[in-house]
């Protein structure tokens, strides 16, 4: 295929490597027609994961109809051997390699099995709870899902379908703990889920044996981290300091929290020889630590909102895994942490003098702030990639 | 190429994701049939599921030994409900029943004919967690009008198993169960104007 000029306006890095001798233009033109083809895959893998979201949902919407004039009996059975067809339609597909065939089939038991275990808690007027039917559909698919998930069209479906299991179990076994232990609770699944994922990403037979859920499980991880820890610091309890200084109790679940997290954490990195040979690995350690940090900081700082110092601290959270990703060349979530302290600094304004403006000034005022703090980001943004670029 | 031990297994998980709903199914029909049940009445609390469906929301109106007095504050100790047994006294429907402390293990209280597991706050509460009843869209409005605003006579069956549980059966409609309540109507629910809401 020709190196044409349009190519050239469509991929302006290749132009660029072209110009500086580091790509040949046969090899340009390679990378162009691989490119394509994925993209075209993709909207496709897009397509049929769409249409399959659709059809489960009208499945779901035709038990929630609970027709009465076909028994249930009758909806069981053939529901069951709907399901019986498209998992053995999936295993024939892998045999004949059309792994399309076989994800999209894969991805459709395991909604459907969701929805056959609906069905009968339907029929049979169970009174179970919806964490106790997502907790059986996980078990019951687990072993299918290992052997045939294989690309991000299961896995991730999946990974989604696991993380809201675990919520519901875990809110749904919150309550029989007394209440003194809730919050440890909570703190410890907080601190260490995202640990888990992270350590449990890393994993070389996990990586060797399921790529793509190694992947997913890791980068799940690295989401929660920053999320749960920016979460936690964003909501700084007000009241934080009162209570800590009446019970120490939730300051203690705080330290037996964090020494856990940093000993997982520890143990993570002693196996890995501390990371002599893997500083990808290091940096992600750093990652997931300022994570837990951050997540449990809010229990053991007496901070309230009127101090800016939780402000400072999350500013200063979002500085540090910016550092971080661009040290990793992750520079998505370099713009992301620009974006974030963005927004941070300018809740500080309206925290501060929000309240003392006439609601239209206030509003003209913020506008201008938030633009000059959009093009203030966007530049940074710009001078840090160029910086890796170069 | 796909290994012939690969094959087996992927066979075996997807009859273990097909069958283990389809077990679940069968043990819970094998209760119905053979654990015992008695009728109570019920009255209308609140419907629909964004996953099962159009449902009745109701309480159990059960038919106190004594009668609850008007102050109704006295609560067992605890911030939430504390466990506790329901004796079911003689009769087939609307049995005498009264709250008591569970005996140990899975033994019956003494004098009852059935001994409910649930939570209870008070001498005259007790939650057995069956609340709900799925009705087919196609009756779903009418029905709710019936149930929650007409005062129609609702009752469902309860069945009990040797462990205390309770579980939903039939449900009736002016002592009819329901399908055949519905037949009779042609399968509609008569005296409602399906706009009124509920």
């Amino acid at each position: 295929m020709a190196y044409t000029p349009r190519m050239a306006i469509k991929h302006k890095k290749l132009k660029e490597w072209i110009a500086a001798g580091l790509l040949t233009e046969a090899q340009a033109d390679s990378i162009h027609a691989y490119e394509e083809d994925k993209k075209g895959g993709r909207f496709g893998r897009g397509l049929i994961g769409l249409s399959l979201f659709a059809i489960l949902i009208g499945v779901l919407s035709v038990i929630a109809a609970n027709w009465n004039a076909i028994p249930g009996g009758v909806k069981i059975g053939v529901h069951a051997a709907l399901n019986a067809g498209i998992g053995f339609f999936a295993i024939w597909a892998l045999r004949q390699g059309k792994t399309l065939w076989s994800e999209g089939a894969g991805l459709a038991l395991l909604g459907l099995t969701f929805t056959l275990i609906i069905l009968i808690g339907q029929v049979f007027q169970l009174t179970g709870t919806l964490a106790m039917a997502t907790l059986f559909w996980l078990v019951i698919t687990l072993p299918f899902f290992l052997l045939l998930g294989r690309t991000y069209m299961t896995v991730v479906p999946w990974m989604l379908g696991f993380l809201a299991t675990f919520g519901l179990v875990a809110f749904e076994y919150i309550e029989p703990l007394p209440e003194d232990y809730r919050p440890v609770f909570v703190t410890a699944l907080g601190a260490l889920v995202p640990l888990a994922l992270i350590g449990g990403g890393t994993v070389d037979l996990f990586k060797h044996l399921r790529p793509v859920l190694a992947e997913v499980a890791l980068k799940t991880g690295l989401f929660l981290s920053a999320a749960l820890a920016s979460m936690s610091m964003a909501m700084w309890p007000a009241n934080m300091y009162e209570y800590v200084r009446h019970d120490l109790l939730p300051l203690t679940h705080g330290f037996a929290v964090l020494g856990a997290g940093i000993a997982a954490i520890a143990l993570h990195a002693a196996f890995h020889k501390f990371y002599r040979t893997e500083p990808a690995m290091r940096n992600g350690a750093r990652f997931a630590f300022l994570g837990l940090l951050g997540f449990v900081a809010p229990l053991m700082l007496p901070l309230g909102y009127e101090h800016i110092a939780p402000a400072l601290v999350f500013i200063a959270y979002w500085v540090a895994l910016g550092w971080l990703a661009q040290n990793m060349h992750y520079m998505r979530i370099v713009s992301l942490a620009i974006t974030i302290i963005a927004i941070r600094i300018f809740v500080i304004y309206v925290e501060v003098f929000g309240s003392l403006m006439d609601q239209g000034i206030g509003l003209i005022s913020g506008g201008v702030v938030m633009l000059g703090l959009i093009y203030g980001a966007r530049r940074l943004n710009k001078r840090l990639r160029n910086k890796v670029a170069a | 190429m796909m290994g012939k031990r690969m094959t087996i297994a992927l066979i075996a998980s997807v009859l273990l994701a097909v069958g283990a709903p389809l077990v679940n199914a069968f043990i819970m029909a094998d209760k119905f049939k053979k654990y015992p049940s008695f009728r109570v009445d019920i009255a209308p609390y609140d419907p629909r599921d964004l996953f099962y469906g159009h449902y009745l929301r109701f309480q159990i109106d059960w038919n106190w030994k004594v009668k609850p007095p008007e102050d109704q504050a006295q609560r067992f100790g605890g911030h939430s409900a504390p466990r506790h047994c329901l004796c079911v006294g003689e009769g087939a429907v609307n049995p005498v029943v009264n709250v008591a402390e569970c005996p140990p293990g899975n033994e019956a209280l003494p004098g009852c004919r059935y001994t409910l597991k649930g939570e209870s706050f008070n001498n005259w509460s007790f939650n057995n967690n069956i609340d709900r009843y799925y009705v087919s869209e196609t009756v779903a409005k009418p029905l709710e009008i019936l149930f929650m605003k007409k005062g129609g006579k609702f009752t469902l069956d309860l069945h009990v198993t040797p462990e205390g549980k309770s579980l939903p059966g039939q449900m009736y409609v002016d002592d009819l169960p329901l399908k055949e309540y519905l037949s009779r109507n042609g399968g509609k629910v008569p005296g409602v104007i399906e706009e009124e809401t509920p």
